[in-house]
């Protein structure tokens, strides 16, 4: 390879991978001095290039996709609703025909753990804190005005719960994340702690709705009950035992 | 392999969805900053920018299962990306801008360099697309001249001989009068 070579492909990819060019320039002084001058015009470029990515980025692609997931799935529920609507009358009719029993409804617990443990299990990964804004907006889309607003909320989204409606958060809580849904239209009577499918869980009778915790273990679900009792009802209600 | 092969074939249970979760959400995590950055050098904007890794990972997700080997997951993207960069501008005209009037963000790790990105920066906005973009991608992306060849649908001589051009023009922009790329030895 001769100088012209080199400085070509200096030009066009100073990286020097070919072996020729490398002999090359272990023999030429002229173009180890212009390889030196290409280095640090190379590093230059990168960091001019690296322009700031914004913060949080890489979470509100997860968020937009989860979102955008949620809605094809009822998309695609409305779109085969015929289809759903007619096997369901099918499977009724075979079932009314071969026994006459009826199943019992899933309990919200079962709805809740299931509801987790679908597409939305990646929630639980996000860390960065959701505005508090959205949180209220979530709440009151479901006719819940918060006397107060949780910081340390990394996920929020108004959800279905089988017939119900909720808002489902998750508290990252140092990396053991806890779900929190609040079902506005359930009306449980007193706390009930559950496990279902290696999880802990937790039901509590708030306001005119119920709180459902459900995490790993249930080191954080009196905190978080209490956060969570202090935003829907206050702490006024608190300190008069409402609980 | 293309992003829309696979677009009408969704698998759409819970447990494909979860298990394809983690992949998506590996690549959101690896690739975004980089994605960002290509996009923001194609596009010169910060929001476009953003909308534009955006829409690229909705579509990938969508595709997912055209993805075979994760080491082969940033040319994809890239190709990805490039091609969500020109239907944005199929779907309805755009409010252009030229990218070299832009303002350009200058994360710069401190103020002696400050003035060294801004110079470099301006000069590679000034560059014609042709030659900005398989700079871009040899700089920021990594890729060599045959990996940009096949991404752009060009010969590897072309992107050569682009790549080539690109450096001298910037060289020739440096030159032209700016004092403190000269200062930084940069021109």
């Amino acid at each position: 390879m001769d100088c012209l070579e080199f400085r070509r492909l200096l030009g066009s990819d100073p990286r020097i991978s070919d072996r020729a060019a490398r002999e090359h320039l272990e023999s030429c002084p002229f173009c180890t001095d212009a390889n030196a001058r290409a280095q640090a015009f190379e590093s230059g470029l990168a960091q001019a290039m690296a322009v700031l990515v914004p913060t949080g980025l890489a979470d509100r692609i997860l968020l937009a996709q989860l979102t955008g997931e949620r809605q094809h799935q009822r998309t695609s529920a409305r779109r085969f609703g015929w289809i759903a609507l007619a096997a369901a009358a099918c499977m009724a009719l075979a079932i009314g025909v071969v026994r006459h029993e009826r199943a019992a409804p899933a309990s919200l617990a079962d709805l809740v753990v299931a509801h987790i443990n679908g597409p939305e299990h990646a929630a639980l990964q996000l860390r960065a804190p959701v505005a508090a804004a959205s949180i209220e907006r979530a709440f009151a889309d479901r006719g819940v005005h918060l006397k107060s607003v949780p910081t340390e909320v990394s996920y929020v989204h108004e959800c279905p719960i089988g017939a119900y409606r909720s808002v489902h958060m998750v508290m990252p809580e140092n990396g053991a994340p806890v779900s929190v849904l609040y079902v506005v239209d359930h009306g449980s009577i007193a706390n009930t702690d559950f496990r279902r499918d290696g999880m802990q869980g937790r039901e509590v009778p708030i306001a005119n709705g119920t709180l459902v915790l459900a995490a790993q273990t249930d080191n954080r679900f009196d905190a978080v009950e209490h956060t969570w009792r202090d935003a829907i009802e206050g702490p006024a209600q608190v300190a008069a035992g409402s609980r | 392999m293309t992003d829309s092969a696979s677009e009408g074939r969704n698998p759409r249970s819970t447990a494909a969805v979860s298990n394809r979760q983690p992949q998506f959400e590996a690549l959101v995590r690896a690739h975004s900053g980089e994605l960002y950055r290509y996009a923001y050098w194609l596009c010169g904007q910060d929001a476009l920018a953003q909308d534009l890794v955006q829409e690229t990972f909705l579509r990938a997700w969508r595709s997912l299962d055209a993805l075979r080997e994760n080491v082969a997951a940033k040319a994809w993207l890239s190709t990805i990306l490039r091609r969500e960069h020109a239907r944005l501008y199929e779907r309805k005209p755009m409010p252009t801008t030229d990218i070299s009037e832009l303002e350009l963000p200058d994360n710069a790790p401190g103020p002696e360099h400050r003035g060294e990105d801004a110079v470099l920066r301006a000069a590679i906005a000034k560059l014609d697309a042709k030659y900005r973009e398989p700079l871009v991608l040899q700089v920021l992306g990594g890729f060599s001249c045959e990996e940009i060849a096949r991404q752009l649908q060009l010969s590897e001589a072309a992107v050569m001989t682009q790549v080539f051009r690109a450096r001298q023009k910037l060289k020739a922009l440096l030159d032209g009068g700016d004092e403190e790329a000269h200062l930084h030895g940069l021109s």
